[in-house]
């Protein structure tokens, strides 16, 4: 379990430190705070290649082009939003301490090049420049890899593969059907998909049968209901059915690791929220999964609170991580405040988030 | 529709053991004009710890609390009891009534047990010994027929302490001068609008240096109010 993670120079975040992180991890702050930054953080020193940095890139939307092969800033500019305030000279470090794994800690810095290109177009001055290579480095204490991301017959190629930590990343912009049916598909050839089908039945009554079916040549899971003759893919039943699925598939396929959800919240209709919770709850310290989850919604803190005695270790196994900005202050603070106090100020209807 | 959740803007919290005590430093402080503090209150004197861890995750926190409790019939013994809730909370504990205690990451702490300044020669009491001088005084008349009320039904069982004592006595002065409500709770009683107490009454005036030097006082190098006082000539 993961419960020291240190940042500095990473996206919004200079230098800070995080002590003393629980089973059960909840993060809120104002937008703009760097929660999703945060779990972007872990979920960059989880991978095992800089390639995450281009599926996170994509998440927020600016995708990997278009650019111009072979030109400096046009390099630097697939990477430059990864450090505080794009200072590219300092780089980037992340430092994750699991008390069973151990120390991981990837370094991110470009590497001097003494290589030096010369283009020849027609109509410019000719002039020499070398690109930098950004080197990701993971270092596990007792092995250290190097992954180097470089310009080859014109793409970008990554050399090196560090051993992955075990960790999933959920959010409304990596939702995959196909993903999903292929989690179903490797729980299911492990007869193990019969957690997932308890779990949808547990909250969604109507359901039956979960099962793998073809649409149109391509897995999908589709659900079988109590109320209609024939089985219907998962995606149109319901969007928080949905989630639900991934996220139990999450902590099932990956016992022993973490789950980044965020906006946990998002596609569960509130009377169900409470159960929902309640079994990943129990799902988690059954598999051992750690979990971080944003959220922005108050009714779902009440619901944490209200189901932390449901945890094997009740309170403590709980942690709220609060983001703040204070005026003047240029990167967030973030503040590890302990389960009994969520528990506390949600009994006395305090503003926590 | 249900209530948003609270927020502490103000720098200082005043934190009351009960309605009561919220109530009449929420007026006292506008009637006297005293900025920064924020009042809240607690359901009884074992529901500090609670309030405290929450507060702990509040957003925003405020710079220190200022806690407020009665001493009762048992000055010393109520203030541990204080003391021992903050303790289990983590918040910095302080050593005695109106002593500062601090600790980083947390707001500072300071008690103060009521009546402030004690009434009669005695720091027996609570916020109702406190308010009755000031009430009775303003409510000349009243009282005089409550003291004689008193003097009566003090000769039969049960016999009050004094804390006991003056909280009766001030329910029935509240009661017999209120022209709204027989009823009335302390809390309402307290409004300025009612006429009832007079929180500009010069007994309360102590509170009023405390809670106007208190930003100075927290600033301070001096833990204790006794010793700010005495280097800043009060």
């Amino acid at each position: 379990m993961i419960n020291q993670v240190e940042i500095r120079n990473f996206r919004c975040f200079r230098n800070v430190k995080l002590h003393g992180l629980k089973r059960f991890n909840f993060i809120v702050g104002e937008s703009g705070t760097g929660k999703t930054a945060l779990l972007e953080a872990l979920f960059l020193a989880a991978a095992g290649n800089p390639q995450i940095w281009f599926r996170l890139r994509r998440w927020r939307g600016l995708g990997e082009g278009p650019m111009q092969l072979g030109v400096r800033e046009s390099y630097e500019a697939l990477f430059r939003d990864m450090f505080y305030g794009f200072d590219q000279k300092s780089g980037a470090n992340i430092r994750i301490l699991d008390s069973d794994l151990g120390k991981r800690e990837l370094e991110i810095y470009y590497k001097k090049s003494n290589v030096y290109r010369l283009p020849l177009e027609q109509d410019k001055e000719p002039e020499a420049f070398s690109i930098d290579p950004i080197q990701f480095k993971w270092d596990f204490g007792n092995d250290i890899v190097h992954s180097q991301v470089v310009i080859k017959d014109g793409a970008l190629q990554m050399t090196g593969d560090a051993k992955v930590y075990p960790l999933f990343l959920i959010s409304p912009r990596t939702f995959s059907g196909r993903e999903n049916a292929t989690h179903f598909s490797n729980l299911s050839r492990l007869k193990k998909a019969d957690p997932v089908r308890k779990a949808v039945a547990a909250i969604f009554k109507d359901v039956e049968d979960i099962s793998l079916e073809l649409l149109a040549g391509e897995p999908q899971i589709f659900v079988s209901l109590s109320t209609l003759p024939e089985k219907i893919p998962l995606g149109d039943l319901s969007g928080g059915l949905s989630k639900y699925v991934e996220i139990v598939q999450s902590i099932l396929n990956n016992p022993g690791g973490a789950i980044l959800i965020d906006e946990i919240e998002n596609g569960f209709y509130y009377r169900n929220l409470g159960d929902l919770l309640r079994n990943i709850i129990l799902l988690c310290d059954e598999h051992e999964v750690q979990l971080f989850a944003t959220t922005h919604s108050y009714e779902f803190l009440e619901v944490v609170a209200e189901v932390m005695s449901s945890a094997r270790k009740g309170a403590d196994a709980f942690r709220l991580l609060r983001l703040e900005r204070p005026d003047g202050v240029p990167q967030p603070e973030i503040r590890v405040i302990p389960g009994d106090s969520l528990e506390a100020a949600m009994k006395e209807h305090f503003e926590v988030r | 529709m249900s209530s948003p959740p609270k927020k502490v803007t103000e720098q200082y919290l005043i934190l009351g053991e009960g309605d009561g005590d919220g109530a009449f430093f929420k007026y006292f402080c506008e009637v006297r004009q005293i900025g920064g503090f924020g009042c809240d209150a607690v359901s009884g004197n074992s529901d500090f710890e609670r309030y405290l861890k929450a507060l702990l995750s509040a957003t925003p926190v405020p710079q220190a609390v200022l806690i407020i409790a009665d001493n009762d019939e048992a000055p010393d013994a109520n203030f541990k009891k204080v003391q021992r809730q903050i303790d289990r909370a983590k918040f910095p504990q302080p050593g005695g009534p109106l002593r500062r205690a601090s600790k980083p990451e947390f707001p500072d702490v300071v008690v103060l047990m009521l009546p402030y300044p004690p009434i009669g020669g005695s720091s027996r009491g609570a916020l109702e010994t406190l308010l009755l001088p000031a009430a009775e005084s303003h409510l000349a008349g009243q009282a005089l027929c409550v003291d004689q009320y008193r003097q009566c039904i003090f000769q039969l069982p049960p016999q009050w302490t004094r804390t006991e004592a003056d909280k009766m006595r001030l329910r029935c002065l509240l009661s017999g001068s209120s022209n709204t409500d027989a009823n009335i709770a302390l809390r309402h009683a307290l409004k300025p609008e009612k006429n009832l107490i007079p929180l500009t009454d010069p007994t309360f005036d102590p509170i009023e240096q405390l809670l106007t030097h208190f930003a100075r006082w927290m600033g301070s190098p001096h833990l204790s109010w006794d010793s700010y006082k005495a280097a800043n000539g009060l």
